[in-house]
């Protein structure tokens, strides 16, 4: 079976009517900063918004610096 | 968060693994003076975002190549410092552990965390490192340090093998699984022969995630994709290089990270990237990226690696467009699976736009590799 087929996006989509944002135009009504995750170590100097997107993305060396999951 | 400063203790490895891209000298150690000025110097430099204190994280080479001087090193900071709330961390190849570093770790685990390299199964993890698997205690890390990760690095050989080393891991006791990341190796990512091979692994790697859903995703998996549907775009340099990461080289020199240092770049090299302005975002933006790639945001990127390819830090890698295409793909596929097995797995307030990003990204990229996954 392919990936991403119909039936597996058809009740994505039942599943979204359920936790659509109150207002229109909200995205996701929450928010999000944007980030990048470094993907390889950015060695201890993950800055900004890190912390709550990029803390196992740092190969081991910066997450500590953002909020200690790995530790 | 903490600053988590690191000190460089020594260049000299045990092992010779496939794919470092370190320049071993045998001979640059740091000594005690010079790691006590170090020291000096991070407790002084304190910068005002790090409420939760200091992380000193010892890197190499192989750091327990200088036991001694680590053990100097935590009397130090432990008699001088011990008013300012501190942490060390040491990556480490796991080889040289005698029962009496063993014995010290663990009476000190709470205040010194060791993180292991491993890339999985003994038949990947000697082809990658120099034949060290049998070296390595892997109790001694689940039980002192459950909740560290382990960091893996993908290689030609591992590559092919690459669901099969993750669940060793995770079946191992291991919760967490940094690195594999396509930065490090050899691998030149355009080569479709990747893509032939990834996809496999990546359809078993999803499987397996699906059916445990309890576990963290590995790093290579690990997107955030409901970040793609924000609307908030900022041209912003994200990692901290040369701003909030300091890396000291054995002889207390500072570098922006333990990527950009004599280890990896020549004098010339150097002297161009220590006279950059970090500071100054927009050096650090690829344009093309930020205004027309949907996963700009979750695409991984080392501004070093980037200076490493093409002598300039905003420039990112292009050939791993294609192949980090298809693992969005997969990711998509993976959280779509996850969702409809458990939505309670998600906080309700991402599971709109998660959902929004798996078909964005299904919409986007499914055509291009149709041939492959459908």
């Amino acid at each position: 079976m392919g990936i991403l087929n119909d039936m597996l996006m058809n009740s994505l989509q039942v599943i979204r009517e359920k936790f659509q944002p109150a207002y229109v135009g909200a995205t996701s009504g929450m928010n999000i900063s944007y980030f990048a995750s470094c993907g390889w170590s950015c060695s201890g100097g993950c800055e900004g918004d890190c912390e709550a997107n990029c803390a196992d993305d740092c190969a081991g060396y910066c997450d500590s610096s953002c909020d200690g999951s790995s530790r | 968060m903490r600053f988590s400063p690191l000190l460089c203790v020594t260049h000299r490895c045990n092992l010779n693994c496939v794919y470092c891209y370190q320049h071993h000298d045998e001979q640059r150690r740091m000594n005690f003076d010079t790691a006590k000025k170090c020291i000096d110097w991070i407790f002084h430099k304190i910068p005002d975002y790090a409420t939760d204190g200091v992380e000193i994280s010892f890197i190499g080479g192989e750091p327990l190549t200088e036991f001694d001087l680590l053990r100097q090193i935590f009397s130090y900071v432990s008699s001088k410092y011990n008013d300012i709330e501190h942490i060390f961390y040491a990556t480490t190849n796991g080889t040289l552990l005698n029962s009496e570093m063993k014995k010290w770790f663990a009476e000190h685990r709470k205040y010194f965390s060791l993180g292991l390299s491993l890339d999985g199964t003994k038949e990947t993890h000697d082809a990658n490192r120099s034949g060290s698997f049998d070296s390595i205690d892997f109790d001694f890390f689940l039980k002192n340090w459950p909740e560290q990760g382990v960091k893996m690095t993908l290689s030609e050989y591992s590559l092919p093998r690459l669901a099969e080393n993750i669940k060793f891991i995770h079946n191992l006791g291991f919760k967490h699984i940094n690195g594999v990341n396509l930065a490090e190796g050899s691998f030149d990512w355009s080569k479709e022969e990747y893509i032939k091979i990834l996809i496999p692994q990546l359809r078993e790697l999803v499987e397996f995630y699906v059916e445990n859903e309890k576990l963290t995703l590995n790093q290579m998996l690990d997107r955030k994709l409901y970040v793609c549907e924000s609307t908030k775009k900022e041209r912003k340099k994200w990692c901290g290089t040369g701003t909030g990461c300091v890396f000291f080289d054995t002889d207390g020199r500072r570098y922006p990270c333990s990527f950009m240092t004599p280890m990896t770049f020549s004098q010339d090299d150097l002297q161009t990237i220590l006279s950059t302005d970090f500071s100054n975002d927009e050096l650090f933006v690829d344009n093309k990226c930020f205004e027309e790639c949907y996963l700009y945001s979750i695409c991984p990127i080392c501004y070093g690696a980037n200076f490493y390819n093409h002598k300039t830090f905003s420039v990112r890698d292009k050939s791993r467009c294609r192949i980090q295409k298809l693992i969005a793909l997969f990711v998509a596929d993976l959280h779509a699976k996850r969702i409809v097995k458990n939505p309670a797995l998600y906080d309700k307030s991402i599971i709109y736009s998660m959902i929004n990003a798996i078909e964005k990204i299904r919409s986007l990229y499914l055509q291009e590799f149709r041939e492959y996954v459908l």
